[in-house]
């Protein structure tokens, strides 16, 4: 069971991970953990290859398209998804050829008329220069589909609150039966990741994530009185921490939890 | 024992699921009825589909060969065939003013070789009996002695490769499956998901003689190191469900299958997992992901499932034909199986024949066949006097060859080549009649509605390959929307998760491939065939 702020890095490859193989990107040879993919080993040697459904928290899905590259194994060349693709010695990547570029700009554009008001995919659109593949209009609604939001809420919340519903272009991250799930605690964990902005969490007096039809009252500050964090979360990370003995400062905001600390720490220096 | 110098006369109904909707249950209702409680000397049969689907519901008695038999014909072919011998020639099969007394005299059964299907339409799905008289289970007996190793490399040699549409070796596919992860669970899944429309092969023997796929199944387990099969069917098919459920039930009861299989030591089990009607479920990961319980929707692959498959253990997945094969082979040997084929494709292939033919059914031939002698010989050719225009193998994922490609033999290579595929065995024939056009809207709309949505290109590229092929049947494209319509699909097959989105432009790609001519044709607002309304022919 992960717990809220403790969930361990998901390990989704069998591969014992304590050894070094040798592959190349972009003609540079470089020693990479076994057992990490393509996209980690790039990204561990400062590589730059976009992506959108991929969080190293999180199993990989290979849903987006964005990461694309270009593998030669055994002298067979395929264009695949590099959040996807296990290193293995030998192994030869390009990041930035020429049809990788091009696979990347039509998938970005099919993604660019789903959410073509998201600052991150109108980011990489102009980047590779591209137009929105179909022009929906007021039907774009600004999801992707990379499913992040479901994956984080059941891989780290432990939640499952959400999934996705339909099929093909209907396809959407929805809740059972489209109605307020009991299981989602307002954690917000899928608003923090979601890339477009789809996932939108307004706190007032309650905390309201429309996306999934939910409304959840806010637990008061101990101190002062502010609300800031939903009760039902805070209750719940209470549970899973109370063999840590920070209990008293779960009940306080992040303002009165800074002071707190800073005058524990004044009274240590005061000493 | 057929004919009348038995003492025993078998009046078999085929009572697949096609036979039952053409009215094969009332005939055999009306037989039952009048036969009565005590009718020596005679057995009634319902079998499974015995593939003659244009000429359902069949009767036979022996080698005599009724054709679309209604209740009103029972009493009269009990009184004159089954009791004075005489043929009613207005139920035989009629081939251009060629009456044919036998089945054997029948072209569409004249040029097949029958060998997976042997049994199947000929006995009783469910009797055990009839099944263990055929040499039922022997195989089983047979391989329960040999090392797993042995019969893999029985297997390897036979030259079988995978019915369901790769053509993967399976003898090497079950070798890296027992080789993978010493000391790990393993399973066997056989894929009765079979979704294609125009394709009905896997149902008819799962129907018609579950028992074989069964007994391939279990060799497939005891092969691998396996102790748990399944077999995931689509709920759509529940005769099959129903015949598989019996089936298990049977065999259960007679120890060849559970603890300790025929004293063998082996155990082994199969379970029966029901698909909720998704196309993509076929697709190996989506199929396995089904059985977990979780969405059917495909995984990334690359790692094979032989190495971490079904909950991540080492998981052989096999096509109904393919398993129903290996009885075959383990019985008959590995040579006997590879005596027919080419060099590359051995054994027999089973096809759906459908659409503007004459013989519409199910066929099984030896591969590398040409497709002319496939429609022509079998299949009776074009009914009505049309011309041939294409033919579409592979299913949705399959594409459209035009009339030059007909000398073209059936094997895996030579398909791909083409541009389509040998997929599950679809065969759909297309006469003159037909805008190829439309055809490639027909498949592409399939697939945009069973695709899964994962990823984006095969959800929202195959939405833009329809907007455009709208505007061709519309009247209204031009030059620039027939080099749009072909990038798309080649980026779509480039950039798409699984093999259905990496297949679902082929409809689109080999049409342009074939028949240019008609796109082109369709800018200046003509549609050949005649088939767009609002365009000239």
């Amino acid at each position: 069971m992960n717990y809220i702020g403790l969930g361990s890095k998901h390990k989704s490859r069998g591969v014992a991970a304590n050894f070094i193989v040798k592959i190349v990107i972009n003609n540079q040879e470089l020693s990479v953990e076994a057992g990490s993919t393509v996209l980690e080993a790039a990204r561990a040697h400062g590589i730059d290859i976009p992506h959108l459904c991929y969080h190293p928290a999180l199993t990989p899905y290979g849903a987006c398209r964005v990461c694309l590259v270009e593998v030669e194994k055994n002298g067979r060349k395929q264009i695949t998804t590099s959040c996807t693709y296990p290193v293995g010695e030998g192994l030869v990547v390009r990041t930035n050829t020429e049809e990788v570029r091009a696979a990347r700009k039509f998938t970005i554009g099919l993604l660019l008329s789903r959410a073509p008001e998201a600052e991150t995919i109108k980011k990489l659109a102009d980047e590779y220069g591209v137009e929105p593949g179909l022009e929906r209009g007021e039907d774009a609604d600004g999801c992707i589909r990379c499913g992040l939001c479901i994956r984080v809420c059941r891989e780290l919340m432990g939640h499952e609150a959400i999934g996705f519903i339909n099929r093909g272009a209907e396809r959407i991250p929805e809740t059972p039966f489209l109605e307020d799930n009991p299981d989602c605690v307002a954690c917000g964990a899928c608003a923090y990741l979601c890339p477009t902005g789809y996932i939108k969490v307004i706190d007032d007096t309650t905390r309201k994530i429309s996306s999934w039809h939910k409304e959840e009252g806010l637990a008061e500050c101990r101190e002062c009185g502010r609300r800031f964090a939903p009760a039902r979360l805070l209750h719940k990370v209470k549970e899973n921490l109370r063999d840590l003995e920070i209990s008293d400062i779960l009940d306080l905001c992040p303002e009165c939890r800074r002071e707190k600390e800073i005058k524990t720490l004044n009274v240590v220096e005061d000493r | 024992m057929r004919g009348k110098s038995t003492t025993v006369q078998t009046i078999s109904v085929a009572g697949g699921t096609c036979g039952m909707a053409a009215g094969a249950g009332e005939v055999w209702n009306k037989f039952a009825r009048v036969l009565g409680e005590n009718s020596p000397g005679i057995r009634l049969e319902l079998t499974g589909c015995k593939g003659f689907c244009a000429m359902e519901p069949v009767v036979t008695i022996g080698d005599i060969f009724y054709c679309r038999v209604r209740p009103s014909d029972v009493e009269e072919i009990l009184e004159k065939t089954v009791h004075n011998g005489e043929l009613l020639e207005r139920l035989l099969f009629q081939d251009d003013g060629k009456t044919c007394e036998t089945r054997r005299e029948i072209p569409f059964y004249q040029y097949q070789d029958r060998r997976v299907l042997s049994l199947t339409g000929e006995v009783d799905p469910v009797n055990l009996q009839d099944y263990l008289t055929r040499k039922g289970f022997e195989s089983l007996k047979k391989a329960l002695k040999m090392k797993g190793e042995d019969i893999i490399q029985e297997v390897k040699d036979s030259g079988l490769r995978g019915r369901g549409g790769g053509g993967f070796p399976t003898g090497r596919k079950w070798e890296s499956c027992r080789n993978s992860q010493a000391d790990s669970v393993r399973y066997i899944i056989c894929n009765g998901d079979e979704g294609d429309p125009g394709c009905f092969q896997d149902r008819s023997l799962m129907e018609g003689n579950p028992y074989l796929v069964l007994e391939g199944l279990i060799i497939g387990g005891y092969a691998i190191g396996a102790e748990q099969g399944y077999i995931y069917v689509r709920s759509e098919y529940p005769l099959a469900v129903k015949n598989l459920e019996i089936a298990l039930a049977r065999i259960r009861a007679e120890g060849f299958l559970g603890r300790n299989i025929l004293d063998s030591g082996f155990d082994f089990d199969i379970e029966i997992v029901r698909g909720a009607g998704a196309f993509v479920c076929g697709e190996s990961s989506a199929l396995m992901a089904s059985i977990e319980g979780k969405i059917g929707e495909p995984r990334v692959k690359h790692i094979h499932a032989t190495n971490r498959g079904l909950w991540d253990k080492p998981t052989v997945l096999n096509n109904v034909k393919t398993l129903a094969s290996i009885p075959l082979i383990i019985g008959k040997g590995a040579a006997w199986f590879s005596s027919i084929g080419t060099e590359n494709s051995k054994g027999t292939m089973i096809f759906s024949l459908t659409g503007n033919i004459k013989n519409t059914g199910l066929v099984e031939v030896p591969m590398g066949i040409t497709l002319r002698d496939l429609i022509y010989k079998i299949g009776g050719g074009i009914p009505g006097g049309k011309k041939f225009k294409a033919i579409q193998t592979g299913g949705p994922s399959g594409g459209c060859l035009p009339e030059s490609s007909l000398d073209l033999p059936v094997d895996y290579e030579a398909l791909l080549e083409a541009g389509s595929m040998m997929g599950s065995g679809g065969m759909v024939v297309m006469d003159e009649d037909t805008c190829m056009v439309r055809v490639a809207q027909y498949f592409l709309n399939f697939t945009r509605e069973e695709s899964c949505g994962k990823c984006p290109p095969c959800s929202e590229g195959s939405l833009l390959m329809l907007k455009i092929l709208d505007k061709f049947i519309a009247g209204n494209a031009d030059e620039d929307d027939l080099d749009q319509l072909g990038a798309i699909g080649r980026m779509v097959a480039k950039t798409s998760l699984c093999g259905l989105g990496k297949s679902a432009p082929n409809p689109v790609l080999t049409t342009l491939r074939y028949f240019k001519d008609e796109y082109q044709s369709h800018i200046k607002g003509i549609c050949p065939a005649g088939a767009c309304p609002g365009l000239n022919q």
